[in-house]
């Protein structure tokens, strides 16, 4: 396998130097090149004619069978003489390079090779999927359309909403051999032309074919690949995507990909989902602020649990200390080892839970539930007190609004219980401590990752850390 | 490289914190001092601690030993029990009688030295014994400890107002304006019962002041907000009633006269508005007319009770209500600082001056 790619990369090499070599070749060996290329290609489609010297390449699943066989309709009825003037007339573009003849017929165009050129043959199947709700951002109030894998499909929903022609898009092609679209948008004026340009520059120095998803390719441009956070900002949904657009966003579309990534974002961008705008301004707040207290939870609840029961066992209120004394006195391991065996396994179900097909789903909801939640504590496994105590940090870890970043907490959240299980209390402070300050290294396009908070600018923590009124958000925020 | 091994040691050279996992200790949640005859060993400790049962039931366990200090005490609990002995739950501390009227200070400083005990730690007097009180197997009601500290925060919030912790028994203490006092319990039918206040001079314990003259005593603290006064009346010429009112205490000052002579003079006021909650009387309640002759009545069942209970404490040297505070406020320090504060307190005349508004009578009619 990898011999095949490495010689055929050397054919590829090989082949670039041909070119330079003759800028200036001829329609047959253009043809040939594209013969050598494609020779082991068995979905490749040819349609030959009998009175003409001329050959039409395409793969059938990329074209419009329709559009194209009116096309042949039209060049049967024409003789060979006439050809010339028909394709010289027609729209056709002629492709003189071997490069954008792979792009072309890649993209979804037939080539028409006659003795000496090429044409493009722009027939291209416009199907994909259509446009659905959105399965990972949902929202109750607010529109439920979601991107689709047709960039194209994508681009007209940001355009639907942004209708301006300060709208700017820029297209760049990303990776060395199998080129993708990825689409730049901003609005002039709004974004800053720095951070165009600077986004532009490193999707530019990308040389990876494998990028195959919005997701992958911000990690190809990031600037702390290390961090467990995640630094882009990527959404499936149209509004958000024109929202940021409206703050002065950069936002990055990538053919076949579902998702649009914005930049530069802060912490608190992943805190903010769109249902925030469509309540009243003290709801909105209000359920940012719950949002705030369940990182809280999810990161400290369980580690609480593990430092107060092996440490510091004076914290513990009067009317608590039967149940907890109970619940504790069967169960063999010191608390750190239950915690972290009752997490992980309720990672495992989460994961479980999530490739799973849902008819099958449901099983492991019910094997989860009762494994979990009686026959563990019956064994004498956990206590009582760790089953309320993880799901309760389980289901404030499913109030983030972000999938990413909700996923980092949790694996940030295992640290904490095993520092906690080390020092106690004092290990908390100091995973606070660490998490505190690499947060505040990390930045997305040169901004800083908690923006608003540090460097401190206390005039826009109405539009991040809650959801301040509508009637003076005159400003962007 | 270098970052990596450093966090690999942090993790390493952690041998140091002492783990305290909540089911291999015996949380003490209650300590009773008593003084025995022994000569080698004066000091009663008795410890009560939950414990689980092996059929997972929540009980607890009362240990008692002698020794001849607190802590010497404690060691000897040490070889008693399975469990690792910890002082960080302690709710109450009880001190017998005996032991109150030799001083409590030298036990109180060494529960006050231990890190792990909170100033918020209650304190309160047994009767006869310590021990017998945290002994006394009360069926179904649980743990001693939780029983006393609930006892005495609903003490606390009913309504006497006094926080009866280390804290302020020390802040008492060391103010020498004023005396501390602490609730006394015993030990009565199988049940454990409030039975009065203990009076301190200083750090001992003087005398017992039963319920009845304690509740006057409440009355002229200025701490107490609202009461209830319950007492047998004189209505009429040989006629008795049992009057019940719910009072707030809606004015509490003392003033001293700032005079030169030598014998210093002190007045209470006191207002309180009251509901009539019971009356045996026959007379109507809600007349305005009868309402004012209550008042009067009651108005001088509480001079003439209030100052049989204030000679009784200006004769025993405990100060209470605080007056000498007022008395130190009128002076300057040299001045303070020469008087004999229990002499000049003894000889000092304490009027009482008291006016009771009845608000309603209750919801009758």
């Amino acid at each position: 396998m990898r011999k095949d790619r490495n010689r055929l990369l050397k054919d590829f090499k090989l082949q670039k130097e041909q070119i330079f070599e003759k800028p200036n070749f001829a329609g047959e060996s253009i043809l040939q090149k594209f013969i050598s290329d494609f020779k082991i290609s068995s979905d490749l489609s040819v349609t030959e004619f009998p009175h003409f010297t001329v050959k039409i390449y395409y793969f059938s699943y990329l074209i419009n069978k329709d559009h194209y066989e009116q096309f042949l309709a039209s060049i049967r009825n024409i003789t060979a003489e006439e050809l010339q003037s028909f394709l010289n007339h027609s729209e056709f573009k002629v492709l003189t390079e071997m490069d954008s003849v792979e792009e072309a017929i890649l993209s979804g165009s037939a080539i028409l090779f006659t003795e000496n050129q090429a044409y493009d043959l722009p027939f291209k199947e416009g199907k994909g999927r259509s446009i659905s709700p959105s399965e990972t951002e949902t929202v109750i109030l607010g529109a439920h359309e979601a991107f689709v894998e047709s960039v194209d499909m994508n681009l007209s929903l940001i355009r639907k909403r942004v209708m301006s022609s300060q709208l700017k898009t820029i297209k760049l092609l990303v990776g060395n051999k199998a080129k993708r679209n990825v689409y730049l948008l901003y609005l002039e004026g709004v974004a800053s032309e720095k951070d165009v340009e600077e986004i532009k520059n490193r999707i530019l120095s990308i040389h990876n074919d494998a990028i195959v998803d919005t997701n992958m390719l911000v990690q190809y441009i990031d600037e702390h690949p290390n961090s467990p956070f995640p630094q882009f900002y990527t959404t499936e949904r149209p509004d958000v995507t024109a929202y940021k657009l409206f703050e002065g966003k950069v936002v990055g579309l990538m053919e076949n990909s579902p998702f649009a990534f914005c930049t530069p974002v802060s912490f608190f961008d992943f805190m903010e989902s769109m249902d925030d705008f469509g309540q009243r301004w003290i709801v909105g707040t209000f359920i940012k602020v719950t949002r705030y207290i369940a990182i809280l939870v999810t990161l400290l609840f369980t580690a609480l649990y593990v430092a107060v029961s092996t440490y510091h066992y004076e914290m513990i209120p009067q009317a608590l200390l039967p149940t907890l004394l109970e619940s504790r006195s069967k169960v063999p391991f010191p608390p750190v080892i239950e915690a972290l065996f009752l997490e992980f396994l309720l990672e495992l179900l989460r994961e479980a839970g999530a490739r799973l097909p849902t008819k099958v789903g449901q099983t492991i909801g019910i094997v989860g539930g009762i494994v979990i939640g009686q026959a563990a504590v019956q064994a004498g496994i956990t206590s009582n007190i760790l089953i309320i105590v993880v799901a309760a940090s389980a289901i404030a870890s499913f109030v983030v609004p972000s999938y990413l970043l909700s996923a980092s907490i949790r694996i940030v959240r295992f640290g904490f219980i095993i520092i906690s299980g080390f020092w106690g209390n004092l290990g908390i402070i100091f995973g606070m401590g660490i998490l505190i300050i690499h947060l505040s290294t990390l930045t997305n396009l040169n901004s800083p990752y908690l923006l608003p908070i540090s460097p401190m600018y206390p005039k826009f923590f109405k539009y991040t850390m809650i959801r301040g009124p509508f009637k003076k958000k005159t400003e962007r925020g | 490289m270098n970052k990596f091994i450093i966090i690999l040691f942090v993790f390493l050279v952690t041998g140091c914190a002492e783990q305290r996992i909540i089911d291999d200790l015996a949380l003490i949640n209650a300590v009773g001092y008593d003084l025995t005859d022994n000569e080698k060993n004066p000091l009663k400790l008795t410890v009560t601690f939950p414990i689980i049962t092996k059929d997972g039931k929540y009980d607890r366990k009362t240990i008692m030993v002698e020794g001849k200090t607190s802590k010497e005490a404690r060691e000897k609990v040490r070889f008693k029990t399975n469990y690792k002995l910890e002082s960080g739950q302690v709710r109450v501390a009880l001190f017998g009688k005996r032991l109150a009227k030799e001083g409590l200070l030298p036990n109180l400083h060494s529960l006050v030295r231990d890190p792990s005990i909170g100033t918020r730690l209650k304190l309160a007097l047994a009767e006869d014994e310590a021990s017998d009180v945290l002994l006394l197997q009360i069926k179904n009601e649980g743990q001693n400890a939780t029983y006393l500290e609930q006892f005495l925060t609903k003490i606390n919030r009913e309504n006497f107002r006094t926080n009866y912790n280390i804290y302020q028994f020390l802040r008492d203490y060391y103010d020498d304006g004023i005396d501390p006092i602490l609730p006394v319990f015993k030990v009565e039918k199988n049940n454990i019962a409030y039975n009065g206040i203990g009076l301190f001079h200083e750090d001992k314990l003087v005398e017992i002041l039963k319920p009845s003259e304690a509740s006057y005593l409440f009355l002229f603290r200025e701490e107490m907000k609202q009461g209830v006064f319950l007492e047998q009346i004189d209505v009429g010429k040989e006629e008795q009633a049992s009057i019940m009112l719910n009072y707030e205490l809606k004015n509490h000052h003392i003033e001293i006269p700032s005079t030169p002579s030598k014998s210093k003079k002190a007045s209470i006021y006191i207002e309180l508005i009251g509901d009539v909650v019971e009356y045996t009387g026959k007379d109507d309640v809600s007349d305005p007319k009868i309402q004012r002759k209550i008042e009067a009545i009651i108005t001088k069942k509480i001079n003439q009770e209030g100052k049989k209970l204030i000679m009784k404490l200006q004769k025993l040297q405990v100060d209470p209500l605080g007056i000498n505070r007022y008395v130190r406020n009128k002076m300057n320090y040299n001045e303070w600082k020469a008087l004999d504060q229990y002499k000049s307190y003894q000889d000092m005349n304490i009027n009482i001056e008291t006016k009771v508004i009845i608000n309603s009578s209750g919801k009758w009619k």
